[in-house]
């Protein structure tokens, strides 16, 4: 009779190890079904504040050699503190007027400053669309607008 | 008054009377000449004979008078022989005595495989599975911990990227493979683990349930009937018993 009490109590203790175990790795649940990674400026579903600020735009005489040519600049930042991790980086960016697109560094290199330089249109709004890229692929866009 | 000659007479007749008597007892002797039988039993161990349906001895040789006696050979767990064997004089025979498994010993051993059998399967068999069922367990979680931290590794792994066509792929292809083999490994973590208390649980039943069970126990009858041929008596000497029924109507 002893014996079958101990058993039983083996067996109960078992199964509530059992039970423990399965509360535990019920925590798995969120791993498996795991919530959207959108958290990433360089993942193309970025959900989040937005990576590029505008800093307005401009004109700015260029001398092209004996040239000198006006041209319209519309500037804006990177906020490479929603970066998860420090990465290196350009912009690729799309006149959404004119359909051109280009690959921006940073101006002055080494900072977070882009511009992109463009014939002028005065008070007409100029939209780019920009896209943080690396190793010749794109993250998502976003749209900024300018007005000269 | 007897006389000399009277007292010679009887005399005489006494001595003749013991002189015929010496001769029929020659003569009979000689008619009642004896033999030796010299047995070789299957089995041997605890072997015992019946003589005639008076004597009781386990000797292997016997000498006998000649002609016919009485022979029940009994050995345990063995069936009883009853037979006759002819003693032919001043000679010595062997005879081979084989006794059969009686037909409670034969019964009893196959209730007694059938209990070993039955306590075996009902033990080891879940004890088996049980084993099994808890490597499987054991394998299974570690698995799973080890498909857990694959996931937490991509997911960490997002973090740091910055490629977009490194993060699509990961997000597309290499996450959601890594979340199928967690969910598989969780899926059978949780199914070998229903399976091991299940089996450990009847391995602990079985053993239970077995320990009040006792195996069968053989009770030689034919030893019963054998030993009620001939009555021996103890070491205290013997005793009879006896019984009295009336049936009551």
């Amino acid at each position: 009779m002893k014996y079958r009490v101990n058993t039983n109590r083996r067996v109960l203790r078992l199964l509530g190890a059992l039970v423990i175990v399965g509360l535990f790795t019920g925590c798995y649940k969120e791993a498996i079904e795991g919530a959207p990674l959108t958290s990433n400026p360089f993942d193309r579903d970025y959900e989040g504040p937005s990576v590029f600020v505008s800093e307005g735009t401009y004109t700015q005489i260029t001398n092209i050699g004996p040239v000198s040519v006006l041209r319209q600049v519309i500037a804006f930042r990177v906020r490479t503190e929603l970066f998860l991790s420090p990465a290196p980086y350009s912009v690729q960016v799309k006149d959404l007027q004119s359909g051109v697109t280009e690959l921006l560094n940073a101006d002055p290199p080494g900072s977070d400053n882009f511009k992109f330089f463009r014939e002028p249109a005065p008070g007409q709004s100029i939209c780019l669309e920009l896209r943080l890229s690396n190793n010749q692929s794109a993250a998502g866009p976003t749209t900024i607008c300018a007005t000269l | 008054m007897s006389t000399l000659k009277d007292i010679v007479r009887k005399g005489l007749g006494r001595i003749a009377l013991v002189i015929l008597g010496v001769c029929l007892t020659m003569v009979s002797a000689d008619a009642q000449e004896t033999g030796q039988l010299r047995f070789k039993f299957e089995p041997d161990r605890g072997m015992a004979y019946v003589i005639d349906g008076k004597y009781r001895v386990s000797d292997r040789e016997i000498t006998l008078q000649e002609g016919r006696h009485n022979f029940v050979f009994w050995a345990p767990e063995r069936r009883m022989l009853d037979t006759s064997l002819f003693v032919v004089g001043g000679r010595t025979q062997d005879v081979l005595i084989s006794l059969r498994y009686s037909v409670e010993y034969v019964q009893h051993r196959r209730d007694l495989e059938r209990y070993e059998r039955n306590k075996r399967n009902s033990v080891l068999f879940p004890g088996i599975v049980a084993a099994g069922t808890g490597i499987w367990f054991v394998a299974s979680g570690i698995n799973m911990v080890g498909a857990n931290k694959d996931v937490q590794d991509l997911e960490d792994r997002y973090a740091t990227l910055a490629d977009p066509n490194s993060i699509q792929r990961l997000k597309n292809e290499q996450l959601p493979a890594a979340r199928d083999e967690l969910r598989i490994a969780r899926n059978n973590f949780y199914i070998s683990g229903a399976l091991f208390a299940a089996s450990f649980g009847t391995t602990l039943y079985m053993k239970a349930r077995n320990k009040d069970r006792s195996a069968p126990e053989f009770k030689d009858t034919e030893r019963i009937r054998f030993e009620g041929l001939v009555w021996l008596p103890g070491a205290g000497g013997g005793t009879w018993a006896t019984g009295l029924s009336m049936p009551i109507r």
